[in-house]
C-alpha cells in the first residue's frame, strides 16, 4: 500500500490525544518506513476504496437520473431513437390523457388497499402470537415462507389458484354455494386479486418488524392493565397499538413506496389487464417503452411522476423517523 | 390467557392462519407431483393425491431450466460478491478514512436509496444497449455492483467497533488492509454475513430489470425463466408447477439457513 507522506512531524505536533502520542514513541523507528497519515486530508488509500462504488452509484444511478430528466424531454422516433427537444410536451401530452390520470387512480388504489390489507393482517398474526404462549415458536416459522419464494414464483403460485374455473380458488368459491370469481378476468375483482398478492409476499416483513415491536413494550405495562382488569380488545386499542405506533408508521410508509414500484406481481397475474384495470404506473412505464411502441420519451415522462411520488414519500418517512427518535 | 378454552381458541385461528400462509406453496407442490392432470379443479387439489416425477421431466424438457439455474447462480455470484466487495470497502474508508465530511459522503450514497429503480430503468436499459451488453449475463448484474443498503448497514457496524483493538493492531503495525482482513472484518462478520445473504436472495430473485435485458431463453435467469415457462405451458400445467418447485429450493434452503441473520437485516434496515 502506498500513501502520500505529508511531512515527517505533523502527525506528532497536531496530535492531541495522549494514546496516539504514544504510539508514536513506540514505534518510531519503524514510522519512518511506514506510510504516514497527514492529519488534515483523508487517506489516499480510502479515496481509492470508495471509487468502485462511487463509479457504479454514478453511472446506474445519478446519470440515469439525469437522462431519465433529457428523455423526458424529447420526442421518439418509431426505433426507440430520441428525435429532438420537445420541451415539455411529454408531460402535456401524459396530463392531458384520461389514460393516465385512469392508471394514476388505479396506482393509488393499489397503494391503499395493499398498505391496508398489510397493516390489518400483520397485526391480525402478531397480535396472539406475540402472547408468548407455549408453541406460538412453530408458528413464527411459517411466517418466514412467504420470504422464502421470489414475488415472481409467488405471483405464480397465485396465478395458478386463480385460474378461472379450475384454480382452487374458483373451486372453493363454488364450494360455499358461490359462482365462479373471475379473480383475473373480471375488471372489478382484478385489483382486488393483485392485491391479494401482493399482500402475502409481505406477511414476513410486516408480521415480523410488529413482533418486533410488540416484544419490545415493557410487559410491565400489561401487568398494570391486567390489575385494571382490562380486556383484550381494550387493552389492545388503548395500550398496544398506541405504543407500536412507530412501527406502524415506518410500515405503511415503506409499504406504501413498495407499492408504488411493484412490478413483478402485476406483470405476471395480469401484465396490466384485463382492459388495463390493474395498469399502475409502473406498468404504464414499462409498457410505454417496452409495450411494442418504444416510446421513451413518454416512459420517461412517466417515470419522473414516480420519482416524485416516491421523494415525496421518503421526505414523510424521514419526519416520521425524526419524531421516532424524539420519543425515545 | 390463563383459560384453555381461550387458548384452544388461539391456536386454532393461528393454526387456520399458518394453513392459509402455506397454502399456495402446498398446492403448487402437490400439483406439481400428481399425476396428470396436474390440477383437477376439484378440492381434491388441496392433498397430495398419488406421485409422479412426469411434470419435473417435462420442465427440464421445455425450459432451459438448468442453464437459466446456472445463469442465476452466476448473477448471485458475481453480483452478491461485487456488491460485498465494494461496500466493505466503501464503508471501511467512510469510518476510518479520515475524510472531514464522511457523513456527506455517506448522503451520496443514502440518495440512490430514494431513486427507485423502475424509475430509470429505461435509461440504464439504454446504458446497455449503447455498451453492446444487452442479452448477456453481464448486464444483468452490472448496475448492482454497489448497494446503499449493505454500506449503511456495514458502516453502523464498523462506527461500533472498538477504537482499543484499533490502536492496538495500528501498533502491531497493521496496515490499512492489514487492519481489514484481518481484524475488522472476522470481528464484525455477523453483519458482513446479513449483508450477503439479503443481496444474494435479491440476486436471485431479481425480475424487471433481467427481463429487460435478456431475450434469448439461454441468457435469461430462472425467475424470467420461469414465467416463460408458465406461459408457454399452458396446457401442460404441471410442467409449470415444477418449474416453480424447482426455482424456489435454492431460496428455501438460504432462508431456513439464515433466519437469523435475515431477522437481524430486516430489523436493523427498520431502525435506521
Amino acid at each position: 500500500m502506498t500513501v502520500a507522506i505529508v511531512g515527517n512531524v505533523p502527525y506528532t505536533l497536531n496530535c492531541t490525544d495522549q494514546t496516539e502520542i504514544d504510539i508514536v514513541v513506540d514505534t518510531s523507528a519503524r514510522a519512518a518506513t511506514r506510510p504516514r497519515r497527514g492529519r488534515r486530508g483523508p487517506h489516499l488509500w480510502a479515496v481509492l476504496f470508495l471509487l468502485p462504488s462511487l463509479i457504479a452509484i454514478v453511472s446506474f444511478d445519478y446519470w440515469p437520473l439525469l437522462r431519465t430528466g433529457f428523455l423526458s424531454m424529447q420526442s421518439t422516433n418509431l426505433f426507440g431513437q430520441p428525435n429532438g427537444f420537445v420541451g415539455s410536451d411529454n408531460f402535456a401530452a401524459m396530463f392531458s390523457d384520461p389514460d393516465f390520470w385512469r392508471t394514476l387512480g388505479i396506482t393509488v388504489l393499489f397503494m391503499l388497499g395493499s398498505v391496508a390489507g398489510k397493516v390489518i393482517v400483520g397485526l391480525a398474526i402478531a397480535l396472539p402470537v406475540s402472547q408468548r404462549v407455549r408453541g406460538t415458536g412453530v408458528f413464527r416459522a411459517s411466517v418466514l415462507i412467504p420470504m422464502a419464494v421470489s414475488t415472481a414464483v409467488a405471483g405464480l403460485a397465485f396465478r395458478a389458484l386463480m385460474t378461472p374455473s379450475t384454480g382452487l380458488f374458483d373451486v372453493i368459491a363454488r364450494a360455499l354455494g358461490g359462482d365462479n370469481v373471475g379473480w383475473l378476468t373480471s375488471t372489478n375483482v382484478s385489483l382486488l386479486s393483485v392485491i391479494i398478492v401482493d399482500v402475502w409476499t409481505a406477511i414476513g416483513f410486516t408480521v415480523l418488524l410488529l413482533l418486533a415491536a410488540l416484544d419490545s413494550i415493557d410487559k410491565q405495562v400489561f401487568e398494570a392493565a391486567d390489575v385494571d382488569g382490562a380486556r383484550f380488545w381494550r387493552r389492545t386499542f388503548s395500550i398496544t397499538l398506541p405504543l407500536i405506533t412507530p412501527t406502524l408508521f415506518f410500515v405503511v410508509v415503506t409499504q406504501s413506496i413498495q407499492a408504488l414500484r411493484e412490478f413483478t406481481i402485476i406483470n405476471v397475474l395480469t401484465a396490466g389487464g384485463p382492459a388495463d384495470s390493474t395498469r399502475t404506473l409502473v406498468i404504464d412505464i414499462y409498457q410505454a417503452a417496452f409495450g411494442g411502441t418504444a416510446d421513451y420519451g413518454a416512459s420517461s415522462a412517466r417515470s419522473i411522476i414516480l420519482l416524485v411520488l416516491i421523494l415525496a414519500l421518503t421526505a414523510i418517512q424521514f419526519g416520521v423517523l425524526e419524531r421516532r427518535v424524539n420519543y425515545r | 390467557m390463563k383459560k384453555p378454552v381461550a387458548h384452544i381458541a388461539l391456536f386454532a385461528y393461528l393454526a387456520v392462519v399458518a394453513l392459509v400462509i402455506i397454502l399456495p406453496l402446498v398446492y403448487v407442490l402437490f400439483g406439481s407431483i400428481r399425476p396428470t392432470p396436474a390440477i383437477t379443479g376439484t378440492l381434491w387439489d388441496l392433498l397430495p393425491t398419488g406421485f409422479t416425477w412426469d411434470h419435473f421431466a417435462s420442465a427440464f424438457n421445455r425450459a432451459p431450466i438448468l442453464r437459466q439455474m446456472l445463469n442465476s447462480a452466476i448473477v448471485v455470484v458475481a453480483q452478491t460478491g461485487l456488491q460485498v466487495l465494494t461496500s466493505v470497502l466503501a464503508a471501511y474508508a467512510i469510518v476510518f478514512g479520515n475524510f472531514r465530511r464522511p457523513g456527506l459522503i455517506l448522503g451520496a450514497y443514502l440518495v440512490t436509496m430514494m431513486i427507485p429503480n423502475e424509475a430509470t430503468v429505461v435509461a440504464n436499459y439504454l446504458t446497455i444497449r449503447q455498451l453492446g451488453l444487452f442479452d448477456t449475463i453481464v448486464a444483468v448484474f452490472m448496475p448492482f455492483v454497489a448497494s446503499a443498503y449493505s454500506i449503511f448497514l456495514l458502516r453502523q457496524t464498523f462506527l461500533g467497533f472498538p477504537t482499543e483493538i484499533k490502536e492496538a493492531a495500528t501498533v502491531d503495525g497493521a496496515g490499512p488492509m492489514r487492519f481489514l482482513f484481518r481484524f475488522l472484518l472476522p470481528l464484525t462478520r455477523p453483519t458482513v454475513m446479513t449483508v450477503t445473504l439479503v443481496s444474494a436472495i435479491a440476486a436471485w430473485n431479481g425480475y424487471l430489470w433481467p427481463l429487460l435485458v435478456t431475450e434469448s431463453p439461454t441468457a435469461r435467469t430462472v425467475q424470467v425463466g420461469v414465467k416463460a415457462l408458465f406461459d408457454e405451458a399452458d396446457t401442460d400445467f404441471g410442467a409449470g408447477l415444477a418449474g416453480l418447485i424447482v426455482v424456489s429450493i435454492p431460496t428455501i434452503i438460504l432462508v431456513i439457513v439464515g433466519q437469523k441473520f435475515l431477522a437481524r437485516g430486516l430489523t436493523e434496515g427498520a431502525v435506521k
